[in-house]
């Protein structure tokens, strides 16, 4: 057990930070719309010209293959040298890149993987529909086989960035079985083809990041099968294993810097009576409180890295970081707009604490939701038994 | 860079689980309160001889003060034992007070402390009392006032009655102080706060731990309305709540175990933050234990009314609250730095 890092991987370190101070863009990232977009790739694309891109990628499909512990040091420098976040680039590189490389045939790897990487093309996630959210095995999207092509039918819902996105990971029902797992296939989706319709919804924080689908007899070539017709939920299960826990370590980072921001913040400004926010004991207490946290959850990442370097499945051990940085996460957001006083009231065009505070209300919702979370642990870390 | 215990670290881990188990504290302090003496002493010496033979009362100290020459990460995996374990005695007095007497130059006391001989710890107030829960007739005191430590022979010390303890695992007493210290030593000579609060984080690390396992086991074997009272999803909720909380307080006391060690910059950020989650955590799943085991938790038979008592017990010892809250608000601000290897 320790801190220290090797002096090869320190090296490495000088060269992530120096890297990255010399090319994290200056300009923040606008708010949701086409703009954003062409950030998004501009700087997945600067990361591909220096070397960057898909740090977790085998090098054999162009990513940087480096280790855990590499990963994590690239994920801690980037968060501390304020670079941006993934945006639309998040499934391409952290989802469908990762599904492909473990389960696609070579012409699909050999079409996709370089654009993901060299961002050329943006990704968006089919799986959820408005029957089938936690319960995503109840989906029910139609997909009939004829000829060479799948016919698909339906709808999908709180597909991030569809408006932005070229292609999809779609997850539909082509076949029955005798559980509701089987019958379920993985194929790329190509947003341009006829019959597919997006349409945009607006959260409460006022933007539109999430989005339905349409399918009106969507005719998809029966080559974007990844794996096997109605053998598709394995593809989406063995996207799960690629997670190590090292891109926590940008979250954590994060978190841990808006808390410092938050100190700092209630020691400078007053509330509407002219005191000092932090003389407020409440306030004070909550901030103490989420700074410890934000320690623990450091604490918690690297735990998970470390079980991870130690076996190739990852275990049900990261569902309690996850819920513990979701909840954090929120607690931190609620007192960010606490510390703000009335001004929270404000609406604002960029990230302001209002717009996080009403934006984490989906980190318990989505991915996972808390109460899965806390089922998974239940069941699959304390061996408890299955309830109705 | 790896939080996780290395082979050595768990084998030092296991052995004094085995060796507790095998002592069964629960048992004896449920024994105990049945009694009508309160002052029988739980602290046995069978087991105090063991782990003093196994060098549990000095991992961290180094081999030529009669240690194993290991550190913080050491003593936190033995001390969570003890949490878990529920053990009374003069652990944490007796391994500050091994090291006090190295720091202060006496590595011959130390190798005393580290062979067995015990010392209790207790603390001044700002009135100048000075209150210990170890009055189980140590050789030695380790008194803690504000700013400085002392070492005090147990014969220059008069011990006054301070109740008898909800807690059946201590013995509360008021000192009196005759005669000089052997050794004083500055905060800034032995931070023995910061040393001896991330060892009470590992203790109730251990509680935090042994309640989630108590009542996982529980519940998976209760039934109620025809099924496991496990598979009820409140009840399975608790537990994963409980889960979360050991997990986030084991990797948090290795790591500031670590960085108190090597004398990081976030060292004084991470001992009160350590100190002050595992408070919480620890009484909160002490709690949702008796709370998951109904009825039956709530009687002195169980053992899971002792896991409360001992945190709210261990939450006293040499800190305040407040003082904690501000500790980890004044800590600089600090982006770890990595040590060479």
């Amino acid at each position: 057990m320790d801190l220290a890092l090797s002096p090869e991987l320190r090296d490495f370190q000088e060269e992530v930070r120096t890297w990255l101070q010399e090319n994290v863009p200056a300009e923040p990232r606008p708010p949701l719309s086409p703009e954003a977009r062409a950030y998004d790739l501009a700087w997945q694309r600067r990361q591909y010209d220096g070397g960057w891109a898909g740090i977790s990628w085998p090098t054999e499909y162009g990513g940087r293959g480096l280790s855990l512990l590499q990963q994590m040091i690239w994920y801690e420098e980037m968060a501390w040298a304020g670079a941006p976040y993934i945006g639309v680039c998040f499934v391409g590189i952290n989802h469908a890149g990762p599904t492909l490389i473990a389960r696609a045939d070579g012409a699909l790897k050999s079409f996709h993987l370089p654009r993901i990487l060299r961002g050329e093309s943006v990704w968006c996630q089919g799986f959820s529909e408005p029957g089938a959210g936690s319960d995503l095995a109840g989906l029910s999207l139609k997909g009939e086989v004829a000829g060479d092509h799948v016919v698909v039918n339906g709808q999908k819902i709180w597909t991030s960035f569809a408006q932005y996105a070229d292609y999809q990971e779609l997850l539909v029902r082509t076949g029955r079985g005798d559980r509701r797992h089987d019958g379920i296939t993985w194929i790329v989706n190509d947003m341009s083809l006829p019959g597919v319709t997006v349409r945009p919804i607006t959260t409460m924080t006022g933007e539109s990041e999430l989005c339905e689908v349409f399918y009106d007899d969507v005719r998809i070539p029966l080559s974007n099968v990844v794996g096997e017709i109605d053998r598709g939920w394995s593809v989406a299960m063995s996207t799960l294993s690629f997670e190590r826990g090292t891109g926590f370590m940008k979250d954590q980072v994060e978190l841990t810097r808006l808390v410092e921001e938050l100190i700092a913040a209630a020691r400078d400004r007053v509330d509407r009576r002219g005191r000092a926010v932090i003389a407020d004991e409440s306030i004070a207490n909550r901030l103490a409180t989420a700074r410890a946290e934000t320690a623990a959850l450091r604490a918690m990442t690297l735990t998970n890295i470390a079980r991870n370097a130690r076996t190739d499945q990852p275990g049900p051990e990261s569902s309690m970081m996850r819920l513990f940085f979701a909840e954090l996460g929120q607690r931190v957001a609620r007192l960010a707009v606490d510390v703000l006083g009335s001004e929270s009231l404000v609406r604002t065009e960029g990230a302001g604490w209002t717009k996080e505070w009403h934006h984490s209300y989906a980190s318990t919702i989505a991915a996972g939701s808390k109460d899965i979370q806390r089922n998974i642990i239940g069941e699959r870390l304390l061996g408890l038994p299955r309830g109705r | 860079m790896d939080l996780l215990p290395d082979a050595e670290q768990d084998a030092i881990a296991t052995s004094a689980r085995a060796l507790i188990e095998r002592y069964d504290a629960p048992a004896r302090l449920t024994a105990l309160m049945s009694h009508d003496n309160p002052h029988d002493n739980p602290h046995d010496d069978s087991l105090w001889k063991q782990a003093a033979e196994q060098g549990f009362l000095s991992l961290g100290l180094s081999e030529h003060s009669g240690g194993a020459g290991l550190g913080m990460a050491e003593e936190s995996l033995l001390f969570r034992e003890l949490g878990r374990g529920l053990v009374p005695g003069p652990f944490l007095g007796t391994v500050v007070a091994g090291h006090l007497a190295h720091r202060a130059g006496n590595d011959a006391l130390a190798e005393r402390f580290a062979a067995g001989e015990t010392a209790g710890l207790a603390e001044v107030d700002a009135a100048g009392t000075i209150r210990t829960q170890d009055a189980f007739d140590p050789a030695w005191w380790v008194v803690v006032a504000e700013s400085d430590v002392a070492l005090v022979e147990a014969d220059s010390v008069a011990v006054v009655d301070g109740g008898t303890a909800v807690d059946p695992a201590v013995r509360l007493a008021e000192l009196r102080l005759s005669g000089q210290p052997v050794h004083t030593l500055t905060q800034r000579e032995y931070d023995l706060r910061a040393h001896a609060s991330i060892l009470v984080a590992a203790m109730l690390t251990g509680i935090c731990e042994a309640t989630r396992d108590q009542s996982r086991e529980y519940v998976q074997t209760r039934r109620q309305f025809g099924a496991p009272i496990g598979s009820f999803q409140a009840v399975k909720h608790r537990c994963a709540d409980m889960a979360v909380r050991a997990e986030a307080l084991v990797a948090m006391v290795s790591l500031a175990a670590l960085a108190l060690d090597e004398d990081a910059d976030d060292a004084a950020l991470l001992w009160p933050a350590v100190r002050a989650l595992a408070a919480s955590y620890a009484i909160t799943s002490a709690g949702d234990n008796i709370q998951n085991h109904g009825a039956i938790g709530y009687t002195a038979e169980l053992s899971a009314h002792l896991f409360q008592k001992r945190s709210h017990s261990l939450s006293h010892l040499l800190v305040t609250p407040s003082e904690l809250r501000h500790a980890v608000l004044d800590a600089p601000a600090t982006r770890p730095a990595p040590k060479e290897h």
